[in-house]
Formats: structure tokens, sequence, C-alpha cells
């Protein structure tokens, strides 16, 4: 292989990312993959300049190893193209991750991507480059790293947010609330919430241990499930970056049995939460052994100390799971005493009534908070693997989505 | 390995093959060179960090801790002898101390290949 042979690997995957579908229902998911293909793009620029570098010098014992560096380092974007371009998972999970950034982030510049990996994380193309170029100067000959800085800078200037699904989850809409949790590292970062945890015991693992409290505190129950289905599957020992598998599923258990003790949660999603207790309860028997004790300690007491300042940040912006479950339910009995000619549009969905779209067969236009809830009670754990729960999520979101853009845009054209 | 430490040794590889290239042009120019610098600071920690990538952050569950294997023991040390060589290499009287060094780490670069994980 030769460093021309190089360039037009280089040229083919050029090319491969031109091409990439841009097919896509929602119009700001086709944008932020249309930034992705730019950035790409860029990044490919990056690696014909040192690969044009490289060529100038005279190599006569190296450039085999040389040309197979560039040649991993090809492969290796290409397969990023791929990770992304090729996603699998459904659209409408976009819905749900855009609804929570826009939650969480309304100031902030934000696009992101989903793509198909061995795991759920998240991670931003610039940090992607950096992890790869950081400290490799460029190639000699070249012109300089003026030229290849200011490409660099582009990227970091547009960074988009990659948030990776675990491929064996791709049709699994059920682990959809687990996005949330990659979703809130970018939040969790660029709003420096480690402020907020100054009083908790100083492990490794505590923003791990709190991202799991803020997202089970605004997604609620259903949260807490996905994420006791999904450790089951993958469970882990306590490590430098995340507390136990066993520690997560107490932090959960600890947000269920606060959440009981209140006893203000309209039924049936009460009774819904003691099963998804119960459930968790069960896994954390079976493994609570291989927890060390000062470790759940530690957990008990960071919850303790964090609960109410994840609780004032989710009222920030929105309300913790429990509270918006109960004010749904307020509005809800408001809009039907009043039911005009609006009644559809302005019409609030419960979890009682998300149920009964379901056996309808019908989608719900419910906020994915409430559609995801409405799926935790034992029954529904039962079909955990039932298409129609996947199609019905799936559409509802759909609905939804729809729904709000139907109400901005007549607010709009109101104004 | 995980996809960031995946990508941290794919960062060290664009480091060594730095080492590479600067011995390569030394031994025809007979000058120090970008390349060398570049190789000289990669570092001991990074390589371990890399191999062992158990500080990753921002995944859900965290990646399975591995230990260095011998033969990512025996890279560590071969690198740790050519930069020991190329912080000398202007004082090296002979190309053939240059050019062992040279294959032994292209041959240690082949393994490293080799064992480099799939996505």
């Amino acid at each position: 292989m030769s460093f021309d042979a190089v360039l037009d690997g280089l040229v083919s995957v050029e090319n491969h990312i031109k091409k990439a579908p841009l097919e896509v229902p929602y119009s700001f998911e086709r944008e932020s993959l249309e930034k992705v293909k730019e950035i790409f793009l860029k990044w490919l620029e990056i690696y014909k300049m040192y690969t044009k570098g490289y060529r100038l010098e005279l190599l006569p014992r190296t450039s085999r190893h040389v040309i197979r560096m560039l040649s991993a380092f090809t492969s290796d974007l290409e397969n990023q193209v791929r990770d992304v371009f090729e996603a699998r998972i459904l659209n409408e999970a976009y819905l749900l991750v855009d609804d929570f950034l826009e939650m969480f982030t309304k100031s902030l510049p934000r696009s992101f991507v989903l793509a198909e990996f061995k795991e759920f994380k998240q991670t931003s193309i610039g940090m992607l480059l950096q992890d790869k170029l950081e400290n490799l100067t460029v190639p000699r000959p070249s012109t300089g790293t003026a030229s290849v800085d200011i490409i660099v800078r582009d990227i970091k200037n547009t960074d988009i947010l990659i948030i990776c699904y675990d491929r064996g989850q791709f049709d699994n809409v059920l682990s959809w609330p687990l996005l949330l949790h990659e979703a809130f590292h970018y939040f969790y970062e660029t709003q420096r919430l480690d402020r907020l945890a100054k009083d908790c015991p100083k492990v490794s693992w505590l923003e791990e241990a709190l991202i799991d409290m803020y997202v089970v505190n605004y997604f609620g129950p259903a949260y807490a499930l996905s994420l006791a289905t999904y450790l089951q599957k993958f469970p882990h020992e306590k490590t430098v970056s995340h507390p136990s598998f066993a520690s997560r599923i107490f932090i959960a258990l600890k947000y269920l049995e606060k959440m009981q003790e209140q006893k203000k949660l309209p039924l049936p999603s009460s009774e819904h939460v003691a099963d998804v207790f119960n459930y968790l309860k069960k896994v954390w028997d079976e493994h609570k052994e291989s927890d060390p004790l000062e470790v759940q300690n530690q957990v008990s007491k960071i919850y303790d100390i964090a609960e109410k300042d994840v609780k004032e940040l989710i009222f920030e912006k929105t309300q913790p799971f429990s509270n918006f479950l109960v004010e749904t339910e307020k509005r809800r009995r408001e809009v039907h005493e009043k039911a005009g000619f609006e009644f559809a549009e302005n019409q609030v969905l419960s979890v009682s009534d998300v149920i009964e779209y379901f056996s309808a067969g019908v989608p719900a236009a419910a906020d994915p908070r409430i559609v995801f809830n409405s799926f935790i009670s034992k029954r529904y754990q039962e079909m955990i693997n039932d298409r129609r729960i996947s199609i019905f999520i799936k559409e509802s979101l759909k609905k939804w989505h729809l729904k709000n853009a139907w109400l901005k845009a007549k607010a709009l054209a109101s104004k | 390995m995980e996809e960031r430490g995946r990508l941290s040794i794919q960062n060290i590889i664009g480091r060594i093959t730095h080492g590479l290239i600067g011995m390569d042009i030394f031994l025809s120019e007979k000058t120090n060179n970008a390349y060398l610098k570049d190789f000289l600071t990669l570092k001991e920690d990074e390589i371990k960090q890399a191999f062992l990538s158990a500080s990753a952050q921002k995944r859900l569950i965290p990646p399975y801790e591995t230990k260095l294997s011998d033969e990512e023991n025996s890279f560590l040390n071969c690198v740790k002898k050519a930069q020991e060589l190329v912080v000398r290499i202007d004082k090296v009287k002979s190309d053939k101390e240059i050019e062992v060094c040279l294959n032994d780490l292209g041959t240690k670069m082949d393994v490293i290949y080799a064992t480099l994980p799939e996505r």
C-alpha cells in the first residue's frame, strides 16, 4: 500500500459521508445530521493534510508503519460515520432526548445525534478528535500547524453531542430513558453541577451517582425500571468512575421508597410505583451482599445530602416527577371541567388515560414522562418484549410532538 | 478495551509512529526533529491508562477492568528503551543501535495493531 492508496481511501470515505442518507422525519434531527456530516468532512480534511505531509518525507524504513497508522485512523473514522448514519434506533428517540434537552438546556447551543455503539455513553466529535490528535503535531513538511489548528477549532466551535445507545437495545423502546442519563451528562458539565454536591462524600463516582439521582427524580420510576433491567443484564462492581450496580439500584430504591412515603400519588401510579419498588428490591436483595457496607452508607449519605439540591434544580426547569404527576391530574380535571370546542388540543392525559388509549390501540398525545410511566406496573413488566408497547410509545411520542408543533404554530400565528 | 481507551491507544500509536519516523529521518539527516519531540511527550502513565481505561466517564456502565498483559508490559518497556535512546540520539555513535531500536519498536507496533479490538 502507498500514500496514494491512503488518499484514495480518504476520498472514498469522503464520498461515503457526502452520500450518507438524511431522509429523517424531523427537521431538527436532519439539521444535526447535516452538521455532523460537515464536521466529519472537516475531520477527514485533517487526515488528508497529515497524509500529504508524511508523503513528502523520505522514509525508507518506516513508510509501512505510517501508512498502517493512517489506514487505521481512516477506518476508525469511517466506523464513526457508520455509527451515526446507520444507527437503527427509531427516529422518535430523538423526540424524547430533544424534549429533555429543551427542558434543561434551553439557553445553550445544543445539537445532538444518536449513534449505535456497544454501550450507552456520551461523547462529542470534538472530544473524539481531541483524544485522537492531542500531542500529535502536524507532519514536518506541512505548511505548519495553522491550517490544521483552524479546522480543529472549527470542529470544536460547532461540536455536536453524540449520545450512544447499546446496539443490542436498538429496538427496545423501554430502554430509551437511559438515553436521558447520557444527555444529562451534558447538562451536568455545562452547568457545573458538581458545585451543588460540595457537602457529599468525596468519592470518585459521585457524578454518576448524582446523575442517576437527577434523572430518576425527573423521569420517575420508568427510569428506575429501565436502569435496573439493564444493569441486571450487565452488572458491574464499583470502579473509579461508577458506583457499583447494587449501589445504583439502591439509589433508585431510596427514591421509590420516599415517593411511596409521601402518599400523594394518584391511582393507579401509586400502585405501579409499589410494583417497581418490589422489582428493584428483589434485584437489590439478590446483590446487596456484593456491596461493602461502607459504600452503601456513602450512597445513602449522598442521597440525603443531595436530594434537596436535586429537586430544587429540577424545579428551576420543570417539576420533579411526583409533583408533575399530581399537577397533571389537576390540570386534566380543570380541562375536563371547562371542556369546550378546543378540548382535543388542550387535552391533558394522565397515566390512566394512556393505559386506556393503549387498550384501545390508539396512540396518546401525552407527555413522554406520562407515556413511559404508564408501562411500569407488574403487568407490563411481564410484557416487556411485547412489540405493541414499543409501537404505542413510538406513535404516542410522534403524536405528542405533532400536537406541540401545532400549538406552537398556532401561538405564533396569533401574535 | 473501550472506545475512549481505544482512541487514546490510537493517539499513542500516533506518537510512537512519529518516533519511528523521527528515527528514520535522523538516520539520513543526523539532526533532531519535531517527530522525535512528539515521541518524547509520551508518558508511561498515559500508556498504562489507555490500556486499562478505568477512568472512562460519561457512560452508563463502566468499562470492564483489565490488567496490563505481559504483551502490553513488554510493549511499555520497548517504548521506554526507545525513548531513552532518543534522549541521547545526538550522542549515539553507531547507526546500528538506532536501527535495532527502530526495528524492535516497529515489531511491537505490529503486535499492538493485531490486538486492537473491534468496535
